[in-house]
């Protein structure tokens, strides 16, 4: 139980102590522009609590699910393939770290020009903007396959699907999780910036909104709603990363 | 090899009308764009300049700023175990939500671009100079009891030097993330800079001017990034860095 609490006190001291700095410079500054933390959390509660927000917040949700799952299926299944042959990966691999290297940021014009403002637009660059990480991770992980199971496979003959399922996927299994993180961390901020570059629905369309009638304690709150959906799944999928980690971790 | 197959494609490809014209044009005409704003001395004052000022600034700021803290947290085992959990999670966070605060708080000048910038530059600085930190060969600690270097000396002759491999990385990969930060803050919002010259020639359907913008910053990042590595496989050849007695 004390270990219990302990590990609780742990994960909450720091966020504890930003917001309690937040309160104390922003009572020291005490300008209207510069809200305490307990207005941005008064802020979040009062946008939370108007439909036409609820239902923007409704939509990036939709639009992150569907596009998480885009490009998480598109990048594990190419990055798990391209890794596994030499010839894939020599001729992807670099193609793929220099767009992850890019800011594609850039590209998002290029986005509205094909595609319009609607969600489609917003969608394709979240899954553009998510897909190449979790590609890459994939593509190194199983490059970088112990080639003992690689003899373990030929010596007890098994078949591919058999492969597959009894040794690659328990040893590409912490990475996917990696992958699936990076992803969804990526999508994510791809989503909140075409909803920010569009101004069309969405929460980033909302911030967009509010910025225009200088609602700063309410943009402030949407954006500390904005930190919570990105940090606690990552979080989250960070904890079930670390639990698969020592279960599958290999043997010295 | 394949980069350029790529590009000859792109450019037949617009030149017989396989691709719209109306969403890419050949990257003949990108660089023309480019030429455009370079050629023009406005088109430094206005688009470049901004940009890259803010851009050098906010890495400064950003390797300054996670350099400090990395340092601040080794030095108390409890402090970074409880902002452990958050370091690794803070890459997710989409900091340019938090761009439309800075300008409503700051208002809308290089001083919101900068802290944007900033904020996204700090995380791979500060990850880096840890990882460094933890990477330093446990020689060290003896070599400055044996020799009685403390404090800032240490620091200067010892710490820095050892871990100058996640010092020159954390550069590398904290002013590619403060460019991304500054240029997609003007993207969203501002009067000046590339991210604006994209958005602004984007609104007025002038494709030559949005892609050789897009252009620019992709050249712009991409020789700073190949600065740095330069400079990083320079200082860390065998033999450049040496103990001096």
């Amino acid at each position: 139980m004390s270990s219990l609490v302990r590990g609780a006190a742990t994960y909450l001291a720091a966020p504890i102590v930003v917001l309690v700095l937040w309160q104390a410079i922003s009572m020291m500054v005490a300008s209207p522009s510069v809200p305490t933390s307990t207005d941005a959390v008064e802020g979040m509660v009062d946008a939370l609590g108007n439909p036409r927000f609820r239902s923007s917040v409704l939509s990036t949700l939709r639009l992150l699910g569907l596009s998480f799952l885009l490009a998480a299926v598109i990048g594990i299944l190419a990055g798990a393939l391209a890794g596994g042959s030499s010839l894939a990966r020599r001729v992807l691999g670099p193609v793929l770290h220099l767009v992850n290297a890019t800011p594609k940021i850039v590209f998002f014009p290029v986005f509205i020009l094909a595609l319009g403002l609607g969600d489609s637009a917003k969608l394709s660059f979240a899954v553009f903007h998510g897909v190449f990480i979790a590609a890459i991770v994939m593509m190194e992980a199983t490059e970088g396959l112990n080639p003992r199971y690689r003899k373990v496979i030929s010596a007890y003959r098994l078949r591919p699907v058999q492969a597959t399922r009894l040794i690659v996927l328990p040893a590409l299994l912490p990475y996917v999780v990696t992958a699936l993180r990076l992803c969804l961390a990526f999508t994510f901020i791809g989503l909140i910036l075409a909803e920010l570059l569009t101004g069309t629905g969405g929460i980033g369309g909302e911030i967009l909104r509010l910025m225009r009638l200088a609602e700063v304690e309410r943009i402030t709150g949407i954006v500390l709603l904005v930190m919570v959906i990105a940090v606690v799944p990552v979080m989250l999928l960070r904890a079930v990363e670390v639990r698969i980690r020592s279960r599958y971790a290999p043997n010295p | 090899m394949l980069l350029v197959a790529a590009v000859a494609a792109l450019e037949v490809g617009c030149r017989v009308g396989l691709i719209d014209p109306q969403i890419v044009v050949p990257p003949t005409q990108m660089v023309r764009g480019a030429w455009e704003i370079v050629g023009r001395g406005e088109g430094w004052r206005t688009v470049i300049l901004p940009s890259a000022t803010a851009i050098l600034v906010a890495t400064c700021f950003s390797v300054l700023i996670g350099t400090c803290c990395a340092l601040a947290l080794s030095r108390s085992r409890m402090i970074r175990s409880a902002c452990e959990p958050y370091i690794v999670v803070l890459p997710a966070i989409p900091v340019f939500a938090l761009y439309p605060v800075f300008i409503a708080v700051l208002g809308q000048g290089v001083v919101s671009l900068v802290l944007t910038g900033v904020l996204l530059g700090v995380v791979p600085m500060l990850t880096q100079v840890l990882a460094g930190l933890d990477s330093l060969p446990a020689y060290l600690d003896k070599l400055a009891r044996v020799y009685e270097v403390r404090g800032l000396s240490r620091l200067t002759r010892l710490t820095l030097p050892g871990m100058a491999p996640a010092l020159l990385t954390g550069l590398r990969l904290s002013s590619a993330y403060s460019a991304i930060g500054v240029i997609a803050a003007e993207l969203i919002l501002s009067p000046r800079g590339l991210g604006h010259a994209i958005h602004s020639a984007y609104e007025s359907f002038d494709l030559t001017r949005m892609y050789g913008a897009i252009l620019l910053v992709l050249a712009l990042i991409g020789s700073m990034y190949v600065g740095i590595a330069m400079v990083q496989r320079r200082v860390l050849a065998p033999g450049h860095m040496e103990v001096r007695a």
